[in-house]
């Protein structure tokens, strides 16, 4: 069974003066259980609505969505039960109260009593390595450390699927890296896991697939490796020392997409066919050109190439 | 339908947020020497208009109805501490968790009537001795009773207004103003019910000091027992009535922020 069955989603929202944004159009994916999905995309792109869908907290306009085959619409407890959700940012815990409290009032949200909830929070507290700041108020934690306190109380019910909605905005790399790692162990629980993300390398560390959303569509979703292999026809070859003229004769070779300076790289040229990426390499050398490199496109480059030159930049 | 159980767990994991707001927004000095000489003062300035009028009996008047408005407009605060969810992000892990949200804030502001309980008993059993009115020990335990039977229903209705400023939060102020001045002027605390037109008087009835007002000057002027518990049944069914109208209405409000309302965000 498909841990997410997301089919034809559709989400519009009303603006002031009977505008409309279609936040979603005909989204559809299925994410199987115990895989780990990135969800990446720029701002604005569907992101976080798709995740307030899927969270029962917005409903769809068209569409349906079905979590471990509970329908977010007509079982709405069901579904809530069933998953953990984690936001992003500096909010979304109670900073009056230290850290196992919170993870206690939580607890006690979903149904935990006694000495169960007791042994809940104590696991969780270690896990993400909060315990001996257990007692602290989690109003002069850090934002790492509340990102790690949210992650806990995700899985305070211990939930067959987690949500992480941008989990390491505004976090410093360091802290960022140790919650990367704390979400690669849970790989190991079985669980499934969809994570929004605007951040490449954060997704094609932790992923088993991805799929790009852009503009409310979803663009592909595949393995983080085979998004990269699907562009491999794109690649770049960067030289120095590339005098003008030949730029412009390199300019003209068929499959060749663009020819530009980059700082710190010289000049790169980038092709869209792999014959292409030879007939640069030997003009290159027939011009007497010997430092040169040819790569292959990151899986950001790649995201750039599908969702076009806008990259990160926020939709209005 | 919620089991007793599950409603009990709710209400008792939001109070621990109630309880640990009150122990940071109030120390015992602050709450004793701010707080309650502030709503102590607020009882005698507007027992010194009695005072000013010169009419003994109007002055056990206001100063009975003074002391218990210190109920209204302490549990009034729960029309702010409603949106504080709002502002520290939990509103949508509210929205996505089984919780039910009317029992979740119906125990998340408890404080407040756990505060004004002992406020405006102290404010009842301190104040009016100074202005001509005497207890004697038997009536210390009634009114008590009666006092937080009041806070815990006028905190029902604040409830109510707090579902809306959820809404509305940038006006919860403005919204929890307005209705003290309303109950100031309409529960018969200042103004005498008799004075008002008949619909104003009618609407006063759906409110809980109007009841608990009426119940403290009966224990005070020496009413029956019957009469008290008549005053007191009504101030729990209003109570009641209220609290129905507030679960419903953030049943509303939680599943209107479904459709794109943003109540939520």
């Amino acid at each position: 069974m498909s841990a997410l069955q997301i089919e034809n989603l559709g989400r519009v929202y009303q603006r002031g003066g009977g505008e409309e944004l279609e936040a979603l159009r005909g989204v559809s994916l299925e994410v199987p259980e115990g895989e780990v999905h990135g969800l990446l995309g720029p701002n604005g792109a569907g992101k976080t609505t798709l995740c307030k869908i899927v969270s029962t907290v917005l409903l769809p306009t068209s569409g349906t969505v079905r979590v471990l085959g509970r329908d977010v619409v007509t079982d709405t407890a069901g579904v809530k039960n069933s998953l953990g959700i984690v936001f992003g940012g500096d909010k979304g815990a109670y900073d009056r109260l230290t850290a196992r409290q919170n993870l206690t009032f939580w607890a006690g949200v979903y149904g935990l009593t006694g000495a169960r909830r007791r042994r809940r929070v104590d696991e969780l507290l270690e896990r993400v390595g909060l315990a001996d700041r257990a007692k602290e108020r989690v109003g002069s934690f850090s934002r790492g450390m509340k990102q790690r306190l949210h992650l806990a109380r995700g899985l305070v019910s211990d939930p067959g699927v987690l949500i992480l909605d941008e989990p390491t905005v505004g976090m410093d790399p360091v802290a960022a890296r140790d919650f990367r790692a704390l979400v690669g162990e849970l790989r190991s629980s079985g669980r499934t896991i969809l994570m929004t993300t605007h951040d490449m390398a954060e997704a094609a560390a932790l992923s088993d697939r991805v799929s790009l959303i852009d503009q409310g569509r979803l663009v592909l979703t595949e393995s983080p490796d085979t998004v990269g292999r699907l562009v491999s026809s794109y690649e770049r070859v960067d030289a120095r020392g590339v005098p003008g003229p030949l730029r412009e004769r390199l300019a003209a070779l068929p499959g060749v997409v663009s020819v530009k300076e980059v700082e710190g790289a010289g000049t790169r040229v980038e092709t869209d066919d792999p014959d292409a990426a030879l007939a640069v390499l030997r003009a290159l050398v027939d011009a007497g050109i010997s430092d040169v490199s040819r790569s292959r496109p990151s899986l950001e480059e790649v995201y750039l190439h599908l969702v076009g030159g806008r990259g990160m930049a926020v939709d209005t | 339908m919620i089991s007793p159980a599950r409603t009990a767990a709710t209400v008792r994991q939001a109070a621990v947020l109630a309880r640990t707001d009150l122990s940071v927004v109030y120390t015992w000095r602050t709450w004793l020497f701010g707080w309650l000489v502030r709503l102590l003062t607020q009882v005698v300035f507007y027992s010194m208009v009695g005072v000013l009028v010169g009419d003994p009996e109007y002055t056990v008047y206001v100063v009975l109805g003074a002391a218990v408005l210190v109920c209204v407009a302490e549990t009034m605060l729960a029309t702010a501490s409603t949106c504080w969810d709002k502002h520290q992000g939990t509103l949508g892990l509210l929205a996505a968790s089984p919780v039910e949200p009317g029992l979740f804030f119906f125990g998340r502001s408890l404080g407040w009537p756990a505060s004004t309980t002992v406020t405006t008993s102290v404010a009842l059993l301190a104040v009016p001795p100074f202005f001509g009115v005497t207890w004697s020990p038997w009536q210390v335990p009634v009114l008590v009773g009666v006092v937080a039977l009041t806070a815990l229903s006028s905190y029902c209705m604040t409830l109510l207004l707090g579902s809306v400023a959820l809404v509305f939060s940038q006006a919860r102020n403005v919204i929890s103003t307005i209705a003290t001045l309303y109950v100031t002027a309409f529960s018969g605390a200042m103004v005498p019910l008799e004075y008002w037109p008949v619909p104003i008087r009618r609407v006063a009835q759906a409110l809980p000091a109007t009841h608990g007002l009426e119940a403290v000057r009966l224990v005070e002027g020496g009413g029956s027992a019957v009469q008290v518990l008549a005053s007191l049944g009504l101030t729990a069914l209003v109570g009641l009535g209220w609290f129905t109208a507030a679960f419903f209405s953030f049943r509303l409000v939680f599943a209107r922020a479904r459709t794109g309302g943003g109540a939520l965000d």
